[in-house]
């Protein structure tokens, strides 16, 4: 029965991709590509990976899919043609060559090796967490957390250079609040902060972290941002730019700290707090760096007047 | 065993497929969707060997590398986006120099 759903999946994937690749205009790929975001979730469910399918539903889909809405919005011209989608045979034939030998040496892999679960279990109790993948995060590989905070970061400050802009705290309105705006965002935004906080502190022993709860916080600002709600604004621009480097910051400081009592960067003590403060710090970031990703890039014709 | 077949398999044509389509689309924004279709291949593959493993429990420093993955693979498109806009903007055009974007586009 599994295998059934399984192959539904499969299918599914693959005839979204290729729908995909052919779609004439670029609203419908768009419309496709999240679509199949929604099914990538599926299969994490699937594959025994909650965390990845609340990342993957929120940023995969929900995210991605609205930065690629809004840039289609900008580079669009009224007299786009629906182009036809030839593939040359040559690069048919290549993509299918890749396939085989790619998937022949996939199933090649043999079913009985161990990875790193062993040496992960045997380590659980050194971090004081619970659950393995946020012990992985925050603890074994916090050098993975840490650049990554700092990509997100850069990434931040390349937008805001390409576009020119020093302030994110002039862009917080895209439209006038709409009343149908404002009951959704009253109905939904206690959820989303619930839930986002729920998942946060579920992260020591059971699915759910860091990243979950920044992702679904920042869904729920750029809700709030969508919809022309001012509360984003109240935030001036220095402590917006404090809450971009939260998480990135409070890595460096933890890293400096601790090689005063050991030899290495980032070995921690046995204290709850230092994980705690890490996770909560990465949480916040997170949640404000995607946000500024969404807010940053539109607004052009706004910036050129100001 | 089967399940691992099924999702590496269906990872190897994702990443493919994605592969193809940046090669044949002159527009950016349609690259950009590609590279993102490529890179849910890569993490489908690298979870699904995590399924795979044996173990105590299911391997997870691929789901924590998946994890910040996704993170960065949005932060990455959310640049070329930019990127892609402020050529729109000096260019007036969608793709890059060179591709022969006036017969299909």
């Amino acid at each position: 029965m599994n295998l059934i759903f399984d192959l539904i999946i499969a299918v599914c994937l693959v005839g979204i991709s290729m729908r995909i690749i052919f779609a004439r205009g670029h609203f419908q790929a768009i419309v496709l590509f999240i679509t199949y975001g929604l099914f990538l979730a599926l299969a994490w469910t699937r594959l025994n990976s909650p965390d990845i399918a609340i990342a993957e539903a929120a940023v995969g889909a929900g995210l991605t899919g609205v930065l690629l809405m809004d840039t289609l919005g900008a580079i669009k011209t009224s007299e786009e043609k629906k182009m036809r989608i030839k593939v040359p045979l040559k690069l048919a034939v290549m993509s299918i060559v890749l396939v085989i030998v790619l998937g022949y040496s996939a199933l090649q892999i043999p079913s009985d090796f161990s990875g790193l679960s062993l040496t992960v279990h045997n380590a659980m109790p050194l971090s004081g967490l619970e659950y393995s993948v946020t012990a992985v995060l925050l603890d074994f590989r916090s050098y993975d957390t840490w650049l990554e905070l700092g990509v997100l970061l850069t990434a931040v400050i390349g937008v805001l250079t390409v576009r020119r802009r020093n302030s994110l705290t002039g862009s917080a309105l895209p439209a006038p609040a709409e009343p149908v705006g404002r009951w959704i965002i009253k109905i939904l935004l206690p959820f989303m902060v619930i839930i986002g906080g729920y998942l946060l502190w579920l992260g020591a022993f059971a699915p759910g972290g860091a990243f979950q709860a920044g992702v679904v916080l920042a869904g729920a600002g750029v809700m709030l941002w969508q919809a022309g709600h001012p509360c984003l604004a109240v935030l001036s621009n220095s402590s917006w730019r404090l809450l971009l480097c939260l998480g990135f910051s409070t890595f460096l400081i933890l890293a400096a700290s601790s090689l005063y009592y050991a030899d290495q960067m980032l070995t921690h003590p046995q204290i709850k707090a230092w994980i705690l403060g890490i996770e909560y710090a990465a949480t916040i970031s997170i949640a404000i760096c995607l946000i500024s990703l969404i807010q940053a890039s539109p607004n052009s014709k706004l910036d050129k007047v100001s | 065993m089967t399940t691992f077949a099924i999702y590496s398999i269906t990872a190897v044509v994702l990443f493919c497929v994605g592969l193809m389509g940046l090669a044949v689309h002159p527009n950016l924004l349609r690259k950009i969707v590609c590279l993102n279709i490529m890179a849910g291949g890569a993490f489908l593959f690298l979870i699904s060997l995590a399924y795979n493993s044996q173990g105590p429990e299911m391997d997870p420093v691929p789901q924590a590398m998946v994890l910040t993955g996704i993170v960065v693979a949005v932060s990455a498109t959310s640049f070329a986006l930019c990127l892609t806009r402020m050529i729109k903007e000096r260019t007036g055009q969608c793709h890059l120099e060179g591709s022969d974007k006036d017969k299909d586009n």
